[in-house]
């Protein structure tokens, strides 16, 4: 197996599994706090253990750099990151409006339909 | 509500599911194979459904199939194909419980082999959301509860259980007969009732007729009717067994014993779907769906020329169903209990005494569900928990069963009987709600089984004793040794291995026994002459 592809698998379970478990199980009918605590459990504490709380933005920096130059879905969570960075402060402070949310949990979709392509394609590919 | 076991490294899904499905009861989370094998035996009969995780990320001593920790590529490996790998090995002890892989069955990181059938369910990270997962619990629960319930047949877990299954199912509604083979005692009767009828999508009656406890004599005239004054005693019409199942099923049990001349007319009924009662010329059209059972090789019979070539064609042969013997139907022993002890308390008796237990001990009214382990498991409210120790257990995986399903209900009627008895005399105990079902018991029970086949009446062989006045003790002894001997040997047909086993426990001593007929003048070739 490549090492692109397992750096792919890697990257598609520590992150693209948990990136939007929260958001996706409660659903979009949920109150807002729910799903406020959700997007902050996701995004803030993507990967978490007995080490630490591990936030989606310091994971996928560590992740990216085995990926390089595996494709154009590389460039996707890019994006998708930098917007979801740009909310950053008011999911942290729990202050995101109903459409701020919404653009959230596309972002974080986003992210998760990219990797799962990336390695379906290193799959086929390899 | 169903019972979950998380089998998964992080709290997460497991705390997901208590807050947005809290209608199950959940365990775990496991997080390793270890800690999945010891909830595994705690709970193991009780579970519904396990949730399992693919990806583990845990320390290389808890991994399982890691050979080499200080090798990064394996390590890597072990984790991500940990899942799978428990997955083996929770199907070596529990084949039929559902599991879902919370992964897409197209990302697994290695092929799935043999657990990959029909017991393992997939839910891909997209669809890991709550209404999905509590419907795919709901369905999963709901499936097998209602396969539970398909009657009083165990079926077990084996592939050629589930092919069984699966060929009756067509069988039934066809409108050809057929032939159910296997050992006695493997259910042959139930599945043409419980199974093959219903499954026929017939309005008729399921009527059975088992052939060896009938005269040759009355043979024709039970399966096809007969009209007043056919024979000697005849005052009526009578309809036979036949007319009976009319738009139904007629199952005729030891089809082997059907005497020649009844054989000449059930071709013609099966030939032309035409009968006509003994004594009379009017033919009678009938739509039966025909079962046969036997455990003989009619095969064997037709070359014998004791069983007819061109019924037994018509019997569609091809199509013949072989059932399993009990140790071949791949078991789950607690689960075959809880199956046995749910028809045992069928029984008005029993009933009654775990009621009388009950109420004796202050308790509502209760179920009863099979435990094993040496351990007092947990309680659960409105549930008595017989326990089955391990060396209980040990004795009921240890025993060929020869009797099969027969013999084990049979045996875990009567370990229950006992154990609710006994119970009746101890009084007030401290954990009421867990009943040990004794090794000791079921020892005796067993052996009792094994030691006096089938060939023994129930009230045991009868012995005559003559005293005389001056007779030695020693005489009246080898008098009734004589007699024990003699209907031993006709009980097992004169084979003196198996007489060595009753006797001695161990068919190697055969010799032995032979030399005793000597001793006591039994002639071995007589008594051969007249079996």
């Amino acid at each position: 197996m490549s090492a692109l592809l397992e750096a792919a698998q890697d990257a598609r379970h520590d992150l693209g599994k948990y990136i939007c478990l929260n958001q996706r199980w409660l659903g979009e009918q949920s109150p807002l706090e729910q799903r406020i605590e959700a997007l902050q459990a996701d995004l803030l504490r993507t990967q978490s253990g007995p080490s630490g709380d591990v936030d989606a933005f310091t994971l996928w920096a560590r992740l990216r750099p085995a990926l390089e130059g595996a494709g154009s879905e590389l460039v996707e969570v890019d994006a998708a990151l930098a917007r979801l960075a740009s909310h950053r402060t008011a999911i942290e402070l729990g202050t995101p409006d109903e459409a701020t949310l919404a653009l959230c949990l596309t972002d974080c979709k986003a992210i998760a339909d990219a990797l799962k392509r990336l390695t379906r394609r290193l799959q086929k590919e390899s | 509500m169903a019972h979950v076991l998380v089998i998964d490294d992080q709290d997460r899904t497991l705390a997901l599911c208590q807050r947005s499905i809290p209608e199950h009861s959940y365990h775990g989370p496991a997080r390793s194979w270890s800690e999945a094998r010891r909830m595994l035996r705690r709970y193991g009969s009780r579970l519904d459904v396990v949730l399992l995780d693919v990806n583990f990320d845990i320390e290389p001593e808890d991994l399982i199939g890691l050979d080499d920790p200080s090798n990064a590529s394996a390590l890597r490996k072990a984790k991500r194909t940990q899942g799978v790998l428990i997955l083996e090995k929770l199907r070596l002890g529990h084949p039929d419980l559902p599991v879902i892989l919370m992964t897409a069955r197209d990302d697994l990181p290695i092929e799935l082999g043999d657990a990959a059938e029909e017991f393992t369910h997939f839910l891909e990270d997209d669809d890991l959301d709550a209404n999905a997962l509590r419907a795919q619990i709901g369905n999963i629960v709901q499936a097998r509860r209602g396969q539970e319930q398909e009657g009083p047949i165990y079926w077990g877990n084996s592939i050629a259980m589930r092919r069984v299954r699966g060929l009756l199912q067509t069988l039934a509604k066809g409108r050809l007969p057929i032939i159910l083979g296997g050992p006695t005692g493997s259910g042959k009767s139930l599945i043409a009732r419980h199974f093959v009828h219903p499954h026929s999508q017939r309005s008729g009656a399921f009527v059975t007729v088992d052939l060896s406890t009938l005269p040759d004599n009355l043979m024709a005239t039970h399966l096809f009717g007969s009209v007043k004054g056919a024979y000697t005693g005849s005052v009526a019409d009578r309809k036979g067994a036949f007319e009976e199942a009319d738009g139904g099923t007629l199952f005729l049990d030891e089809v082997g014993n059907l005497s020649l001349a009844a054989q000449k007319m059930l071709l013609t009924v099966l030939q032309e779907g035409i009968v006509t009662r003994v004594g009379d010329v009017r033919e009678r059209r009938v739509d039966v769906k025909l079962v046969v059972a036997t455990n003989e090789d009619l095969r064997a019979m037709v070359r014998e020329g004791t069983f007819r070539a061109d019924l037994l064609m018509r019997l569609n042969p091809a199509c013949t169903v072989t059932l399993p013997s009990l140790s071949e139907r791949g078991l789950d022993w607690v689960k075959l209990l809880g199956f046995c002890v749910e028809r045992a308390l069928a029984g008005p008796y029993l009933r009654e005494l775990v009621s009388q237990y009950t109420q004796a001990q202050g308790m509502p009214p209760c179920t009863l569900q099979i435990s094993d382990g040496d351990k007092a498991p947990e309680s659960i409210h409105g549930v008595i928990q017989l326990l089955f120790p391990k060396r209980s257990m040990s004795l009921i995986r240890k025993h060929t069963w020869p009797g099969n399903l027969r013999e084990f209900s049979m045996t875990v009627e009567n370990a229950l009987l006992f154990t609710f008895a006994e119970q009746a005399q101890v009084g007030k105990v401290e954990r009421p709600d867990v009943i040990q079902v004794r090794p000791r018991l079921l020892r005796d029970l067993l052996r009792e089984s094994s030691g006096e086949s089938a060939e023994t009446p129930e009230d045991g062989w009868q012995a005559q004793i003559a005293v005389r006045p001056n007779e030695t003790l020693n005489k009246v002894a080898a008098d009734v040794e004589r007699q024990y001997f003699t209907q031993l040997f006709f009980a097992h047909k004169g084979d003196f291995q198996e007489m060595a086993r009753v006797l001695m426990g161990d068919p190697d001593c055969a010799r032995k026994v032979q030399l005793r007929f000597n001793q006591l003048g039994l002639k071995v070739r007589e008594l051969r002459s007249r079996l």
